[in-house]
């Protein structure tokens, strides 16, 4: 969790109260240095340890939107690391979206976020031949999505792979 | 004397017996004569002959060669066309299967119509009699319904012409059989004409019932497919609603679920630690009053329970506000269950107001519209209560907002407006509900199969819903109709219902749900459509 700070993640959701889910989770525990040192001075050890988790989010409320902000990202040299995106949207759907984010770039990872999908898994995973999408079901829990992200994010680092995986996926 | 009186007695008597066995034996020659005649005429016309001419032929026998002196009768055809007399009624044996006739003869038949014939005074027939081999006869020339005529004669043979003396009574005889045959085989030719006539009808009127009967099997199968449509496209319907609801319930679920770790992991982190720790270090003052007069801690014990105290109350208020939050989410879940379980009995006509319709199927079609980005405004006037099935007037509704809602994410409006109507008709027992927006509107094209089964413009769209919006209305006894003046400029869709379920049931009866037909067309088309 050192990188978190580095870490850019933009989620996609038409529903705002899903924005202030992922904030929740992703931006909790706001530190209280003044506590901590009257702590220290005091008792001579700090009671409890600051839980900070602060990612860079960004929120969009439609692919639309989402594609602006990848662009501008990218332009700017701070890419998104990941991306979380909703698969029931007006507009844009959840594939189309993210076959469009992937032009701009190919190397976000992407966690497709849905509590109802209008498509397989496995129908997901052939229009968009990414064998390294993750999917992230609704209602999820903050350890979820602090796994993903943990993940996501370190691999982001590595070199993308693109292609279908050759089995298991079906 | 006696023995001789009895032996002529005897003797005349037995000439009488053989006089009358020989007549008897000439009797039935020639009844099978006239019977063979017969038989050969039903070889050559076949299909002119019925029962009445059997009988006709019986009576000619009967009367002309059984009863009275003839020894031959026989029957013509003459063909004008061909110019030869048809094989007839005569000895089968002795004749060709059709004679020439010369034009005289014919001139001659028809100049005399009926006659005995004399040779000396006929000349134009002498040709004739010798080719048919008669020495002596009556004839009747007669005409038929056709161009072609008919020629009776009846006589007999040079062989036995010194023994025939016809007389009157055989003429008149002749005549009477002649006029009466004449009619009966003209009528017997104009019976099997109406037969085949009425044959030729009645495999038309098969074929007709064959394809009447095609025709309804079509339609059956028409109209079961329009069931079948219309049923799956309700059903379609039924998911659309019910995939609403479960993106929805699930979204609210994963905010409920937050809030309730934050508020966990908020209580969690309370820095009650910090107080007994507080309370601890006081304790183990011998003298509070020299701790807090010379200890350096003192100052910061104070300042440490001061900000103790503002995080306890801002951990208080944060949990205090998921806590709050998590309450609203479970009363969506809660009102989104109750709404479902509601519509769920479906088919049930009963009293609604309009105005709560409204509102139900404005929340059910929320679930995938940009929060905030839309202005949705209402415009209900007072209405009386409507009787209707509220699960599919609340279809038709959803539908069309969640259309509105799509019209308006795909348009670059600054301000999207979707506005919901309720209204009285403009037709006595009628009212109207709305849906309008200032979205990407309809083109003329478009529209003019907007209701159309499958047609959609949109990428994922399965083009069900208006179309079974349109059925279902009609099916409720109102219509849908909508307008638009074309790209850009948005689109209203207006729902028709009768306040009264019985005006329903008069105009389209009571089996309505189970004859879906497609919506007539003019129902379906497009009002104030122009290039406005």
């Amino acid at each position: 969790m050192s990188s978190a700070r580095e870490h850019r993640i933009l989620i996609v959701d038409d529903n705002t109260a899903i924005h202030r889910d992922f904030q929740k989770v992703l931006q909790s525990g706001s530190a209280d240095p003044g506590l901590d040192e009257l702590e220290q001075d005091l008792f001579g050890s700090r009671s409890r340890a600051p839980q900070a988790r602060q990612y860079a989010l960004s929120f969009a409320s439609s692919g639309q939107e989402a594609l602006l902000l990848v662009q501008r990202s990218t332009q700017q040299g701070k890419p998104f690391s990941m991306a979380f995106v909703d698969m029931r949207m007006p507009g844009w759907d959840g594939i189309e979206t993210i076959s469009q984010l992937f032009k701009v770039q190919p190397n976000l990872q992407v966690a497709i976020c849905s509590a109802y999908m209008d498509y397989s898994w496995y129908e997901v995973l052939q229009r968009l031949q990414r064998p390294g999408l993750r999917l992230l079901r609704k209602p999820w829990t903050s350890g979820e999505v602090l796994e993903l992200v943990h993940e996501l994010c370190n691999r982001s680092v590595a070199p993308v792979r693109t292609g279908m995986a050759p089995k298991g996926f079906a | 004397m006696t023995s001789n009186i009895a032996r002529e007695t005897l003797e005349s008597k037995a000439r009488l017996l053989l006089s009358r066995e020989r007549e008897l034996y000439d009797l039935r020659v020639l009844r099978a004569r006239a019977e063979e005649w017969l038989s050969a005429l039903h070889a050559v016309w076949p299909e002119r002959f019925d029962v009445q001419l059997e009988a006709l032929a019986r009576r000619a026998n009967d009367l002309l060669v059984g009863q009275l002196s003839f020894e031959i009768a026989a029957a013509f055809e003459y063909l004008p066309a061909s110019g030869t007399l048809g094989f007839g009624c005569c000895d089968p044996h002795a004749l060709p299967p059709s004679l020439s006739i010369e034009p005289v003869t014919v001139a001659f038949f028809e100049a005399h119509p009926v006659g005995n014939y004399v040779a000396s005074e006929c000349a134009p027939l002498v040709g004739l009699a010798s080719q048919l081999g008669l020495a002596k006869f009556f004839w009747r020339w007669c005409e038929s319904y056709r161009s072609s005529r008919f020629l009776f004669l009846a006589g007999c043979s040079p062989r036995t012409a010194q023994f025939h003396t016809f007389t009157d009574n055989d003429r008149d005889h002749f005549a009477m059989f002649t006029s009466h045959a004449a009619a009966l085989l003209s009528n017997s030719l104009l019976v099997a004409d109406i037969r085949r006539e009425r044959g030729e009808l009645e495999v038309a009127n098969q074929g007709l019932d064959v394809s009447l009967r095609e025709l309804r099997e079509t339609q059956a199968k028409l109209v079961a497919s329009t069931q079948m449509v219309a049923k799956a496209s309700r059903q379609a319907g039924m998911a659309e609603i019910a995939t609403g609801i479960l993106h929805n319930v699930g979204n609210v679920l994963n905010s409920i679920s937050v809030c309730s770790e934050v508020a966990l992991a908020r209580a969690d982190a309370l820095p009650v630690e910090g107080v007994h720790r507080i309370a601890v270090l006081l304790e183990e003052q011998q003298d509070l009053g020299q701790f807090f007069a010379s200890d350096p801690r003192a100052a910061k014990t104070v300042q440490y329970l001061d900000r103790l105290a503002q995080r306890l109350a801002d951990d208080r208020g944060k949990i205090a506000s998921e806590l709050g939050q998590l309450k609203q989410h479970l009363a969506h879940v809660g009102a989104i269950v109750s709404r479902q379980q509601a519509y769920a009995r479906t088919g049930t006509v009963e009293r609604c107001s309009l105005a709560e319709l409204m509102d139900d199927a404005l929340l059910l079609a929320q679930n995938s519209q940009h929060q905030g980005s839309v202005q949705i405004s209402k415009v209900f006037a007072e209405t009386p209560e409507v009787e209707v099935d509220r699960h599919r007037v609340l279809q038709i509704l959803v539908n069309l907002i969640s259309n509105a809602l799509q019209a308006l994410s795909d348009s670059e409006q600054p301000v999207k407006r979707l506005t919901a109507h309720v209204a009285p008709g403009a037709e006595a027992g009628l009212v109207e509900l709305a849906i309008q927006d200032n979205g990407i509107g309809i083109t003329p094209e478009a529209g003019a199969q907007l209701f159309q089964h499958g047609f959609t413009t949109r990428r994922d769209g399965h083009g069900f819903g208006l179309h079974t919006s349109a059925l279902t209305a009609q099916e409720l006894g109102g219509q849908l109709r909508f307008e638009s003046a074309g790209r850009g400029h948005g689109a209203k869709f207006i729902l028709h219902l009768p306040i009264r379920a019985e005006a329903r049931l008069q105009e389209t009866g009571r089996s309505a749900r189970h004859s879906v037909q497609a919506p007539a067309p003019d129902l379906l088309q497009p009002r104030g459509m122009g290039e406005r």
